[in-house]
């Protein structure tokens, strides 16, 4: 595990951890507005913060864990400008994860909006995707207590696959009179890809082949959310497909190292989600499903099959107790199952199972700094990524440990 | 001796009640270029919520006050929302380009002034003290 790239300059990392919250401290103590910065009609928005990681046992969840980590930071800063029916902004969003990021700044949202009319609108660019409750806001630690989110449905380790797609969307909202209102969004683009990614860890934890190319013909899907007349409560359902999405692989058989090719001509998403918001209380439940056949090419001919099912849910609930302090809890479970067709030797893939208990606790320190810790007891590994990288092997798992998360973030 | 307690009674009444009905009726305001212009219940939901992004042909910019009972209450009745609660709503949208976020001054004094210098500002204010501002929602 400590011959992996990332592992090298652990050194400096503390130091950069450190720089960064007090930057964050600093200007959290400089700043008294808790909105956006509006300069000449233009909004600036952003937020920077530094967490830290550490699991019992030797499981290596999201990064180096099983040692304590600070690698867990993720920052940004936003311009957007509007006037009548359009307007345009952009996010720039950098991050780090333990073994995915890099803090690489990359383009996180850039887009066009043109809404006529409530019903109705456009939005074109690189467009966060809507899924269910909170896909669109997976990093905004001030709108929730939460350090992680429910890791079966929003999973940390996929935000540069999950978060946006480049291409288009229509969206807009419904009335329908004393029945409430419906918002819909309805997309499709593409989604760029890298082999270095944690979507290729996820898609490659069947059997730990390395990657050498993964990639899409596009992504499609959608969202419809019934905003009932029952206030408070929105009910909704998403779901997105991955059209020919293929993945060129290094086998090794023998000794041998046989190229293949695993094409899925379609990855289905569905999700259904829940959420109600009373007095202080916010109550969330979502639950989904992924299903994929794909077949395995070595050469030109097919040589096996792979299906892939994937269930998952959670429950949570979050209270605001007064101005500084808000608590939360959730149950998140996840089972992740692969079947090879036929089955080949030597390769006899369990069930994934994963069941998270958290408890968060969120602290405002100011208006522009929050301090957040959070527990969690987890049954089960089924999570946990088998890389050639970082090999982690079923069998040899903790079955049954404790995460502890804490992060800081400054956003204005 | 019967008529002046009641007389007495009345006045109190009325010297109580006056002050009361100063604070008793939030209400959405706007920009008075916005006059003209009404929202139904729906309609105000639509806009506090960023679903309805102008009003005729202007684009709206929410003004809210830090803290403020009248406001609070106004959320709470149109989109069944905290003050915490709506300030999260809208940093989720616009921090994901979703919306543009609105404008948060001090007090409700404070929005009152600002509503008032910025073309489509709109604004919940205790309908008492709306001043030269546009009513679009009527308590």
């Amino acid at each position: 595990m400590s011959s992996h790239p990332a592992h090298l300059s652990s050194s400096q990392r503390p130091r950069t951890a450190t720089a960064l919250l007090a930057f964050a401290t600093l200007l959290g103590l400089a700043c008294s507005a808790s909105a956006a910065v509006t300069w000449n009609d233009i909004q600036l928005g952003g937020f920077a913060s530094q967490g830290y990681l550490v699991n019992t046992g030797h499981n290596d969840y999201l990064g180096e864990t099983s040692e304590g980590t600070f690698d867990f930071r993720e920052y940004a800063l936003n311009a957007s400008w509007s006037k009548g029916a359009f307007r345009i902004g952009a996010q720039a969003f950098g991050q780090k994860l333990g073994d995915y990021g890099d803090d690489k700044i990359k383009l996180d949202w850039a887009t066009v909006d043109y809404q006529p009319a409530q019903w109705f609108g456009l939005r074109a660019g690189r467009v966060k995707m809507p899924r269910g409750l909170y896909n669109e806001a997976l990093d905004i630690d001030s709108v929730r207590p939460f350090v992680l989110l429910p890791q079966s449905v929003y999973d940390a380790r996929l935000r540069d696959f999950n978060s946006a797609f480049n291409g288009g969307m229509l969206f807009g909202n419904i009335s329908l009179k004393s029945a409430g209102s419906l918002d819909y969004r309805a997309f499709y683009g593409d989604i760029p890809m890298s082999v270095t990614s944690g979507a290729s860890d996820y898609f490659n934890n069947d059997v730990p082949f390395p990657n050498t190319r993964i990639g899409m013909d596009a992504v499609y899907g959608g969202s419809l959310f019934w905003n009932t007349p029952k206030a408070g409560l929105r009910l909704g359902y998403s779901y997105s497909a991955f059209e020919n999405f293929g993945v060129d692989r290094i086998a090794y058989y023998g000794g041998n190292s046989i190229p293949l090719l695993k094409l899925t001509p379609t990855h289905h998403r569905h999700l259904l989600s829940a959420e109600y918001t009373t007095g202080d209380w916010i109550f969330a439940i979502e639950a989904g499903r992924e299903t994929a056949r794909s077949d395995v090419y070595t050469g030109t001919s097919a040589g096996s099959v792979v299906e892939f099912d994937s269930d998952y849910f959670y429950v949570s609930a979050a209270r605001r107790i007064n101005a500084r302090l808000e608590l939360g809890a959730y149950i998140s479970y996840s089972d992740d199952l692969t079947v090879l067709i036929p089955a080949a030797d030597g390769l006899d893939l369990p069930r994934l199972e994963q069941t998270d208990y958290a408890l968060s606790a969120r602290f405002d320190l100011n208006d522009n700094v929050l301090f957040k810790l959070e527990g969690h007891y987890i049954d089960g590994a089924g999570k946990l990524f088998d890389t050639l990288a970082r090999p982690q092997p079923f069998a040899a798992r903790d079955d049954s440990w404790f995460l502890l998360a804490a992060k800081v973030t400054f956003s204005f | 001796m019967k008529a002046t307690a009641r007389s007495l009674l009345v006045a109190a009444a009325f010297a109580l009640a006056s002050p009361l009905s100063h604070y008793a009726a939030p209400a959405l305001a706007g920009h008075p270029g916005l006059k003209g212009h009404s929202l139904d219940a729906e309609g105000v939901k639509a806009v506090l919520l960023g679903k309805r992004v102008t009003i005729g042909d202007t684009r709206v910019v929410l003004v809210i006050a830090k803290s403020s009972d009248v406001q609070e209450t106004f959320l709470k009745s149109s989109v069944a929302m905290t003050t915490a609660q709506f300030q999260n709503h809208w940093r989720r949208l616009f921090m994901t380009g979703g919306g543009s976020a609105p404008k948060i001054v001090e007090s409700e004094a404070d929005a009152a002034k600002l509503a008032a210098e910025t073309p489509g500002a709109v604004v919940i204010g205790d309908s008492a003290t709306l001043g030269d501002l546009a009513l679009l929602s009527a308590p």
